[in-house]
């Protein structure tokens, strides 16, 4: 066991390298330079050119990178030139916000989506199960930053028919939370319960399931018991490739509703050309989505033994 | 036991269906292939059929309700679903939007499946370091999150139609490649392969002739199935500001447009939502309908 995730772990530096080139070279084809770009032409080229002394940018492309990717290691991404605040800072001030709006996202999912796909299984062919596949496919469809701001308006009727006064955006109290977490939550719950029913499907059309109900199990404890414990296996492994998903789905959530987290950090970025962020929370959310993914497979070998040997 | 019902009736089905005629039986695929069809006809004869110029202003038509009348100057019609906040006509803009988004959706995709289609080939066909460079490669890309490396891409390109074709072909292009790579894998051990190579024909020849044609099916499925994530990317980009260049009408772009009037002009953002959510949802079902039709045991699965 121990082998195996010290083989998993190693297998992915050369991912995680190699996703550290990309995003240095994403950010060196910037036409003209970054620096000029961020600082337009007002400036001489002289000033231009100290400053792209100071940043280390006048260096050779190689020992730019390896200072990068020492950086990286080290925990340090360089400063912004908006702020001049230390880029992991930065982050570290957004990952509460983004870690908050995560953890109960997931919740939403797995709350809504395994008992809707659970029910689709179990109803296969009627049309409670029909409804919930096009219903399902509908909501797929929808760009998940406009059924946050569906939702915002709906709120916000509400709040003027009822006299309510539900936030619909911004991020002072945990009630703050809970609109973006439905919508992007729901978002996820949607495709996992496409992934419930298939997985449920299977496991009821397993022998051990017929055993099972040849056997006089009562269909409710075959359902819950049999099929469901079985079929949650795979279930949880989509779960957690889903994170990685829903990790970039929090960029658009948190532009929609103002949520300060490492996605409206990123935008707020781009939105000053501010490369040292753009840079630095870009490799910092494929890291992260690596590490996730190379768990999801560790956590899946602890479950199926088999993988380890393949 | 709701499978195991499922696996005789896929087994008697009459041999000789072909996959169009197990297309058409589905009426979901059917229907997404009309609004297709209907989305096409719309963003090919967008100049005769919108009503209105889509970036001509009115700014005293600004957020006119649907239905008000349109200044001659404009086009002389109505503003059947109202207008922006410049007084442009939110139907003309819509119509137009559909060309833009169809335009992302099938040529990036056909980027996607040449590079795709080439890179998997070779790394399918020749293996050993070839195999591993492509394959490492494709690794490399998957471990990024989609969007995440489209806006880094965007960013270092600069918006633009052009821009974004060529972002959106070099982040999936590795699906495409995985997925022709394994079935060269296979199909490249088969007898009539072997029978050509050993009759001298060149290996290019042997690819394009005796072994892509046999993998036409799965690479029409994945990427039909891959205009909506195209057309999706392109919204969330524009709604991000790093897509097509403004004024030019694309949905992304119009939502993103009406957020700042959301609660007091809704249908701004709201119509052209729903132009994504219909084209996606017609190009998902088209999708998994051919999928269907080309691999009818997929079906069992219930996917």
């Amino acid at each position: 066991m121990l082998r195996y995730i010290i083989r998993r772990l190693l297998a992915g530096i050369p991912v995680l390298l190699g996703v550290s080139l990309i995003t240095f070279i994403l950010m060196h084809i910037v036409p003209g330079d970054p620096v000029s770009v961020a600082f337009d032409k007002r400036y001489d080229p002289a000033a231009i050119a100290s400053i792209k002394h100071e940043l280390g940018l006048d260096r050779p492309i190689p020992v730019q990178y390896l200072d990068f990717v020492k950086g990286a290691v080290t925990g340090d991404l360089g400063a912004s030139f908006q702020s001049k605040k230390p880029v992991m800072q930065i982050i570290g001030d957004g990952l509460p916000a983004t870690l908050k709006l995560t953890a109960s996202s997931v919740l939403v999912t797995l709350l809504l989506g395994i008992p809707l796909g659970v029910l689709a299984a179990v109803k296969k062919g009627t049309w409670l199960d029909w409804g919930a596949t096009l219903g399902t496919l509908t909501f797929i469809s929808a760009p998940v930053f406009w059924i946050a701001m569906l939702a915002q308006i709906l709120v916000f009727t509400l709040n003027k028919a009822t006299g309510g006064n539900w936030p619909i955006s911004g991020f002072r109290t945990p009630l703050h939370l809970i609109l973006p977490a439905i919508v992007l939550g729901s978002r996820y719950a949607a495709s996992l319960s496409r992934h419930t029913r298939t997985a449920m499907l299977d496991v009821l059309g397993q022998d051990y399931t017929r055993t099972a109900r040849s056997k006089g199990v009562s269909e409710r404890l075959v359902i819950f018991k049999h099929a469901l414990k079985n079929a949650l296996v795979p279930v949880l492994t989509i779960v957690g490739l889903e994170i990685g998903g829903l990790l970039t789905g929090s960029i658009l959530i948190e532009s929609v509703f103002g949520i300060p987290g490492v996605g409206l950090a990123t935008i707020n970025g781009l939105t000053n050309r501010d490369f040292p962020v753009i840079q630095g929370s870009v490799l910092f959310t494929a890291v992260i989505f690596v590490l996730i993914n190379i768990l999801v497979d560790i956590s899946y070998s602890f479950v199926d033994p088999r993988i380890r040997i393949s | 036991m709701i499978a195991k019902k499922e696996t005789p009736t896929a087994a008697t089905e009459p041999k000789a269906t072909t996959p169009w005629v197990r297309f058409r039986r589905n009426k979901l695929a059917v229907a997404g292939l009309v609004v297709i069809i209907g989305l096409v006809l719309l963003a090919i004869f967008a100049p005769w059929i919108a009503p209105a110029d889509p970036n001509r202003q009115d700014l005293l038509a600004k957020f006119a309700a649907p239905g008000t009348p349109m200044r001659a100057s404009m086009g002389g019609s109505t503003y059947l679903f109202g207008a922006d906040s410049l007084g442009r006509d939110l139907l003309s803009r819509t119509i137009w939007g559909a060309r833009i988004s169809l335009m992302v959706g099938v040529v990036s995709e056909t980027l996607i499946v040449l590079i795709g289609v080439t890179m998997g080939s070779l790394a399918g066909y020749y293996g050993r370091w070839v195999d591993q460079v492509i394959s490492r490669l494709c690794e490399i890309l998957f471990a990024f999150p989609d969007l995440l490396f489209a806006i880094a891409m965007m960013f270092a390109l600069g918006s633009g139609l052009l821009n974004l074709f060529i972002t959106l072909a070099v982040i999936s292009w590795a699906g495409m490649a995985r997925l022709v790579r394994s079935q060269v894998l296979q199909l490249k051990e088969r007898e009539y392969v072997q029978a050509a190579k050993a009759a001298g024909a060149k290996d290019w020849w042997v690819i394009l002739r005796h072994i892509l044609p046999n993998a036409i099916g799965p690479i029409i499925v994945s990427a039909t199935l891959g205009v909506p994530g195209a057309i999706m990317a392109e919204a969330s980009l524009s709604f991000l500001g790093l897509g097509v260049k403004p004024p030019t009408a694309t949905w992304g772009y119009m939502i993103y447009d009406g957020r700042q009037y959301l609660m007091s002009n809704p249908l701004v953002s709201v119509i052209p939502g729903v132009a994504v959510m219909l084209t996606v949802l017609a190009f998902n079902l088209f999708g998994d309908g051919l999928r269907d039709a080309f691999d009818p045991r997929a079906k069992q699965k219930g996917a």
